[in-house]
């Protein structure tokens, strides 16, 4: 059997070539793919340990508890040979580990120790730490200068904290914080490189706050699932679940959750209110990464039926053989049996040649594409982290390729497992049809007894016709892979084309992204203002540009009657933040109306303007809503992509109260003092949007619900001015003019900034630079993903139609006897091409127009959640691609045409 | 001599309800073992549809088709490949070997479906290509050979196994006299020697003329029948013709 089926292998070199070039590139598709999207993901892992620190959970602890674990791990590791996680460690230690492991059920690798011991809240919120070498490895507070503080006065702080204490001196300098002096030793490296979320200073052990509040960072072994490990870590040392906070930033990467069923994942999305489509899908990818297996499977997918495709007309060539074979005695398991052993052999060689292939060439060209996959250019910032912040921290450092094992080894199984089930269907094919009809050869058309045409004109046209779309089954095979790929290539364009426009609004609406500089109040205290001088002098800096101020105040939409997502607020409302400062974010009233709190935005004319790429209903017009004081409100969002603003339109009135600020306290934004301290005034929609611009951060956009939380009112500065006197700014956007020194700006103005109290200054060029880079590698790296694919499918569709025609030789031989010329010959084929190309164009518009296009768009908006989808695909992609498939089907068919023609006629019709 | 096949009121229809075609009409007949049986017909009359649901390559639409004890009809195909293997030998008038393989391996091919040893495979197989004057092509494929060298491979594949019943259709219709006097030599040594039952549809009465017994097809019926006893065959022969041109038709109307 072996030898027959590397005779038909050899016999058939073109099918064989043809099989093994589709095998090779399968796999190098699928290990390419799977290991770029490995790799992002691991990259994403490290650079989330960058920006939020290598540990997986925190717990608050006691004295007594924290003595207890010490204790406990201490004792855990004394009885092993070696450090747990150290290379090399012994037989004895490695048995030892693993039965401690089995047994304790986890594997603790480090855990640090943080103590908040003061907090001053001066200028800013201040935390003196007190924390042990541990945390500070967990952390990345690396000392880059100086040393640590061993005595009761001495400090080590980042330069971010000491430039916004106003230090520009040296380790050993002094430096004043509230009431007292600290002499600062050491200078560590920031937490991440732009987030100003929190000011910490390190303190040594000497020093005496007024209080103490202890928390243990843990970091487990990463090989196994985290949740479990953790689970096992608080049974045995009875700490409550509620005490532990993850570090979702990495421990989404590690199993950190214990992820719920999949059948319960789609029962809830499909029998429960809540639950739609768009929940399986996230859910799905946030318990089980959905994207990467589900990508690994559809290409296994796809590689299985591309192969399946262009084999099964290789097998359609033998099938009087397999008829012949059969006589000699040869038995159906037979005959599949050569068949797998034929694919199996190509198998074996072409998918490590194409792995190989794949990720050789993906592992050169990795750094042109890093930014593809995980999260940078079209996910959410979840984390209470801007883009900005995100992207600045996670720097340009080369990224590693790491290869998808797992994927290589499913797609071997899988393939493997797949190609024996299409020999198999191959020949249970056969199986239907008595040995004389299988002998006789192709016989998957039911010859009829049909007139074809009344008149006997162009009974040659006719004749060639019913040869090509005689097999309906075949044809239907040919246009719908003519179809689908180019219909992937659109899809593909489509998507490219939105996620262009998707980034750019990113980049406006991300807190600074749009911009270079954002000059911005680490207050959340509507008393403290950047002064209009203050802007205006940015204004005039002639190497400054685009520079928008925006007046903020803290309001109140009151008599809100109608809340149909009435548990939208329901995590708000529970949140001790939100209770202690605002009274909660939404208050249901005894009238059955609802008052909610808003974010109040000033924006300049241009930032105005810019709203219209988020406009849901209405229009943005800086002059409208000056003229008629009017005001746009940004809708609630589900998180799918589904908008809400409390059944109002365009038109409808909403309620407003902001605190006055001539007796201004932070006790007034609880808005449950009397109505003196407030304004009240009613203004008319004029627009609903998807999201605000530049936001503020020190009210609404609060840790876990910043860029979820925005519930935001935008008006003009003017009527900011006209309607509540307000004339201060909250923040400054800015960016650099063309050609400028970025660095000679970023100082001026940290300049003018400097007596402006609690003034701080974010410079995002490089982060800039950094998104801009991987949107271009995600556009080139998708649209090379189609073109493979387009080229795969164009393989196939040539393969078919060379074997349609091919097939059909004899007769064509006979037609040619009878008369017919070289060139009417040509004609006649070139006919039926142009005939296919053409059905296949309407095959491609139908498909795509209603049915991907349609799934597509409400991908993009309810789970990838694009903010608008305007953007089309180019009319000159389009008539391109009906335009190529028409070509590719007329030199399918002209190719082996060309082929036939040359050929002597007897020996055609003799075959 | 004991009867080695029996054929009890075989139908066959081709076609659907608006258009049945009756190709084979209530026939029943026996073949002994060790007999050579042609089958004579006109285009049309049913021969080769009879030969290939008795040779298991087509199904019967009614009655059944014994092998000693083992109705064919009723065997489901995995039994049907093994019944091929183990007892028939077939050689179609159009060849039907692998243009894969070269003439020998075509040979071989036959033998190791029944898993034979290397040795015997090769002893046996360089003895067909001895007997049937084949052996100088042994290497080469079948579209590098004629039409007599190829028909002599496929008779080579068939015999080689010594199945106890040959099968053949039209089996000297592509072949040259002399070539076709050779081959239905090597079937009656076979059939002599090795007591090979042998059936043979053809429509050429000098082919015809080497079986024991011919069966008369007319219609998908059977309508006479002629045994050569002692007879020679020359004289054979004119029985044959002489039926034929009752059936009102030439020797060139049957081809």
């Amino acid at each position: 059997m072996l030898k027959l089926a590397w005779k038909y292998m050899r016999y058939y070199k073109s099918q064989t070539l043809a099989i093994f070039m589709s095998i090779l590139l399968t796999a190098a598709l699928l290990s390419g793919i799977s290991s770029l999207m490995y790799s992002s993901q691991k990259n994403d892992l490290a650079n989330s340990k960058t920006i939020y620190g290598d540990w997986h959970y925190y717990v608050e602890t006691d004295a007594k508890q924290l003595q207890a674990i010490e204790n406990g791990e201490r004792l855990g590791r004394s009885s092993q040979d070696g450090q747990p996680g150290q290379n090399g460690e012994t037989k004895q230690g490695r048995k030892t580990r693993q039965g401690r492991q089995s047994g304790g059920g986890y594997r603790l690798r480090r855990y640090g120790k943080y103590e908040i011991r003061d907090v001053v809240s001066e200028e800013f919120p201040i935390y003196f730490i007190h924390a042990d070498e541990t945390y500070r490895q967990m952390a990345h507070r690396d000392l880059l200068k100086g040393t640590l503080p061993s005595k009761e006065d001495e400090i080590a702080a980042d330069s971010f904290v000491l430039d916004n204490l106003g230090f520009s001196g040296n380790p050993g300098d002094s430096v004043r914080i509230g009431e007292r002096n600290f002499v600062v030793t050491g200078i560590l490296k920031s937490r991440w490189a732009a987030d100003s979320g929190e000011m910490e200073i390190f303190v040594s052990g000497d020093f005496t706050g007024r209080g103490s509040q202890t928390f243990l960072y843990l970091g487990f072994d990463e090989d196994e699932k985290l949740y479990r490990q953790l689970d096992a870590f608080l049974g045995k040392y009875k700490i409550s679940s509620d005490a532990v906070r993850g570090n979702d930033g990495v421990i989404q990467y590690l199993g950190g959750e214990e992820p719920a069923g999949i059948f319960e994942i789609v029962k809830f999305g499909l029998t429960e209110e809540e639950g739609n489509f768009t929940y399986i899908v996230l859910k799905l990818q946030s318990d089980y990464n959905l994207a990467y297996n589900g990508m690994i499977f559809l290409l296994c997918l796809l590689g299985s039926f591309v192969v399946y495709s262009v084999f099964s007309i290789s097998v359609e060539k033998r099938t009087s053989e397999y008829g012949m074979l059969k006589t000699l005695g040869i038995s159906g398991g037979q005959i599949c049996g050569t068949l797998i052993l034929e694919l199996w052999t190509l198998f074996l060689v072409g998918y490590p040649f194409g792995c190989f292939l794949g990720n050789g060439v993906l592992s050169l060209v990795y750094q042109k594409f890093a930014g593809v996959f995980g999260g940078k250019g079209t996910g959410m910032a979840e984390r209470g982290l801007s883009a900005a912040d995100q992207t600045l921290a996670e720097g340009t450092d080369a990224m590693r390729f790491c290869l998808s094992w797992e994927a290589m080894r499913f797609g071997f199984v899988f393939l493997l497992i797949s190609l024996a089930a299409a020999a198999l269907l191959v020949v249970r094919s056969l199986s239907g049809r008595s040995l004389k009809e299988v002998m006789s050869g192709d016989t998957s058309f039911t010859r009829r007894r049909k007139i074809y045409a009344l008149r006997p004109v162009n009974m040659a046209g006719v004749v060639v016709r019913k040869f090509m779309f005689a097999n309906k089954k075949k044809v239907a095979g040919i246009l719908l892979s003519l179809s689908v790929g180019g219909c992937i290539f659109l899809c593909t364009t489509y998507m490219a084309e939105n996620l262009k426009v998707h980034a750019e609004l990113s980049l406006k609406s991300d807190d600074g992204l749009g911009s270079e500089y954002r000059v911005s109040l680490k207050s959340g205290s509507l008393y403290d203002t950047i002064p209009e001088a203050a802007a205006d002098t940015i204004r005039s800096m002639p190497e400054a540009k685009q520079v928008y101020a925006t007046r903020f105040t803290f309001g109140e939409v009151s008599h809100v009657d109608e809340l149909e997502w009435d548990t939208y607020f329901e995590y708000e409302n529970a949140d001790d933040y939100f209770i202690r400062r605002y009274g909660g974010i939404c208050l249901p009233q005894e009238d059955g109306t609802y008052r909610i709190k808003y974010d109040v935005y000033g924006y300049d004319d241009e930032m105005i303007e810019q709203l219209d790429g988020f406009t849901l209903e209405g229009a943005a017009d800086p002059d409208v809503l000056r003229s008629g004081n009017k005001i746009i409100a940004v809708a609630l969002m589900d998180g799918q992509g589904n908008y809400y603003f409390y059944g109002k339109k365009p038109g409808d009135t909403i309620t407003l109260r902001v605190p006055r600020m001539d007796a201004y306290t932070d006790e007034l934004l609880r808005f449950e003092s009397g109505e003196e301290n407030y304004i009240e005034k009613e203004f008319e929609i004029a627009a609903i949007v998807s999201r605000p611009l530049a936001r503020e951060e020190g009210f609404l956009q609060q840790g876990f619900y910043k860029d979820t939380l925005m519930t935001s009112l935008i008006m003009t500065n003017d009527q900011m001015e006209e309607n509540f006197g307000i004339t201060d700014y909250s923040f400054i956007n800015a960016s650099p003019a063309e050609g400028a020194d970025t660095e000679k700006v970023s100082s001026e103005i940290l300049e003018v900034i400097r007596d402006v109290p609690k003034a701080v200054l974010q410079d995002y060029t490089a982060a800039i630079r950094t998104r801009k880079n991987y949107l271009r590698q995600q556009q080139i790296f998708f649209s090379s993903v189609a073109a493979i694919l387009l080229a795969i499918s164009l393989f196939h569709i040539a393969n078919s139609m060379n074997h349609t025609i091919l097939a059909r030789r004899r007769e064509y031989g006979i037609i040619r006897a009878m008369g017919i010329t070289d060139s009417g010959f040509y004609k006649m084929i070139l006919q039926t091409g142009i005939l296919y190309g053409v059905l296949a164009d309407v095959c491609i518009f139908l498909l795509y127009q209603f049915v991907f296009r349609r799934v597509m768009d409400y991908y993009m908006a309810h789970v990838l959640q694009f903010l608008h989808l305007t953007a089309d695909v180019p009319n000159q992609v389009l008539l391109g691609i009906m335009a190529l498939n028409v070509a590719i089907a007329v030199l399918a068919v002209m190719a082996p045409a060309r082929k036939l023609v040359r050929g002597n006629i007897i020996s055609e019709i003799t075959r | 001599m004991k009867d080695y096949i029996r054929v009890c009121d075989v139908e066959k229809y081709y076609g659907n309800a608006s258009n049945v075609t009756k190709a084979i009409d209530r026939v029943s007949f026996t073949v002994a073992q060790g007999e050579f049986v042609g089958i004579m017909g006109a285009s049309g009359s049913g021969k080769t549809t009879l030969l290939n649901m008795m040779s298991t390559i087509d199904r019967v639409t009614a009655g059944h088709i014994w092998y000693g004890d083992t109705d064919i009809a009723e065997m489901k195909e995995n039994d049907l490949a093994e019944f091929r293997k183990e007892n028939l030998g077939f050689v179609f008038q159009d060849y039907n070997l692998l243009d894969t393989l070269t003439i020998e391996e075509n040979i071989i091919l036959a033998m190791t479906l029944r898993r034979e040893g290397k040795k015997g495979i090769q002893r046996k197989c360089d003895e067909m290509l001895r007997l049937l004057g084949i052996a100088d092509i042994r290497g080469k494929f079948p579209y590098q050979v004629s039409g007599g060298q190829k028909q002599r491979c496929a008779c080579a594949r068939a015999l080689v196994n010594h199945p106890r019943l040959i099968l053949a259709d039209e089996p000297t219709g592509a072949l040259d006299s002399r070539s076709a006097q050779t081959l239905l030599e090597t079937f009656t040594g076979m059939n002599q020697k090795m007591q090979a039952t042998i059936l043979m549809v053809t429509h050429d009465a000098f082919s015809a003329s080497y079986c024991g017994r011919i069966l008369f097809l007319k219609d998908g019926r059977i309508f006479h029948e002629l045994v050569r006893g002692s007879k020679k065959r020359r004289d054979f022969l004119n029985e044959i013709l002489d039926v034929l041109a009752l059936t009102g038709g030439e020797v060139s109307d049957a081809g």
